[in-house]
């Protein structure tokens, strides 16, 4: 006979096993396989995350590289990304130059670059203007080939004739196309 | 209201005091367990979010090391071709220069053309002599072949025609300019005598 009061020992034990039950379902069906996957999935994420700071360190290299290659040859991309003016070219290479004459002939592309031919005319009073203009030349901002053939011949009046081809090169800059399908990809680190 | 009862009435809980200890204990525990499951699927949640954040990232970053290290290639064959650009540039006109400065004082020239192989010469010079003694050796050291035809002119002088072929090898594609070298054309003696240029 129980006491109105009491401890119940019959009930205590049936809450007692209806709590492990439950417990056990809980435990056995969704905590144990959640943790099991919880770890499988914190590996996964220590192996991705060793990956993509291996390739982070390849990416900066690589950049590194290329900005160290630019920054050294910065005169020369920037002469073969610089179209020729022909105009201001003239304008600007006239000191001991008599008569001078630029007359551009033809254009073509190959591969990635362009070429325009121009054909070049002067009268000079002496050889040295005829090296001084061709020194000149490389410091047009431009990347500009001397073509020959070259024939310098002597007027009547003793001027120095001096006639011979210039190839213009420029190609579009590389950064740009990069920059472009950087855009496209979109952000990351 | 008549009492039968000497105990004052009270309301009786559904639930006896003990009963609602241990549906409270079962309860509660139950609570946290479903509460930790909830919190470890969050977790899961997360880190299945952090690891597809991660790869996405990790594949734009390998695109963009692809572009970085191809625009470095040609980059680099940007840079090649203009120095070998200037190369030829700086070639061609120590060329010119030297090919002045190997003219001897007593011989002028009229024309000169210059060509990838081959540079023509035409000038006047006092006998056909001194054109042999001191300016064929410094362009037969030059050039690979070197022709010349003399016509004797109206003043004693004699007027003569050049032409000095290059062989041009294979390899050699970038050199398009027949190079000059005066210090290996030019006797000590030679070079005293180039002062003057002639035209």
């Amino acid at each position: 006979m129980k006491k109105q009061d009491g401890f119940d020992l019959t009930k205590a034990l049936s809450f007692l096993l209806v709590f492990i039950a439950m417990a056990m379902i809980i435990g056995v069906g969704f905590l144990v396989p959640t943790v099991r996957s919880l770890n499988k999935q914190s590996i996964l994420l220590e192996v991705e995350t060793r990956s993509y700071n291996a390739v982070k360190e390849k990416y900066d290299e690589e950049s590194r590289r290329l900005n160290t290659l630019k920054k050294e040859n910065e005169t020369a991309l920037t002469a073969i990304t610089t179209t020729f003016d022909a105009k201001l070219f003239q304008k600007t290479t006239q000191s001991g130059v008599k008569t001078f004459q630029i007359q551009k002939i033809d254009e073509s592309t190959e591969g990635p670059y362009s070429f325009v031919n121009y054909g070049v005319s002067m009268t000079v009073q002496n050889p040295k203007a005829i090296f001084d203009f061709l020194d000149n030349i490389g410091r047009s901002g431009s990347l500009i080939q001397i073509v020959t053939p070259i024939t310098i011949s002597t007027a009547n009046n003793g001027d120095i004739i001096a006639s011979f081809y210039l190839k213009a090169i420029t190609t579009e800059l590389a950064s740009e196309k990069s920059d472009k399908r950087s855009a496209k990809i979109g952000g990351g680190h | 209201m008549i009492s039968y009862s000497f105990k004052k009435a009270r309301p009786k809980s559904l639930f006896k005091k003990d009963t609602k200890f241990w549906l409270a204990f079962v309860g509660i525990s139950v609570g946290i367990l479903v509460g930790l499951q909830i919190a470890l699927v969050i977790k899961s949640k997360m880190i299945m979010d952090n690891i597809k954040t991660t790869r996405i990232e990790k594949d734009n970053l390998i695109k963009k090391t692809e572009m970085t290290i191809e625009e470095y290639e040609t980059l680099k064959e940007h840079v090649a071709y203009a120095a070998s650009i200037n190369n030829s540039d700086t070639v061609l006109r120590e060329s010119m220069k030297n090919l002045f400065e190997i003219v001897p004082d007593k011989i002028t020239l009229s024309k000169v053309e210059m060509t990838t192989t081959t540079l023509s010469i035409f000038g006047t010079t006092p006998s056909r002599d001194i054109f042999n003694l001191q300016f064929a050796p410094a362009l037969k050291s030059i050039f690979t072949k070197s022709e010349t035809s003399f016509v004797r002119g109206d003043s004693g002088n004699s007027r003569f025609i050049s032409i000095n072929y290059i062989e041009q090898k294979d390899d050699e594609s970038t050199a398009d300019t027949a190079v000059v070298e005066p210090k290996e054309a030019l006797s000590s003696k030679e070079r005293k005598s180039t002062g003057k240029k002639g035209h």
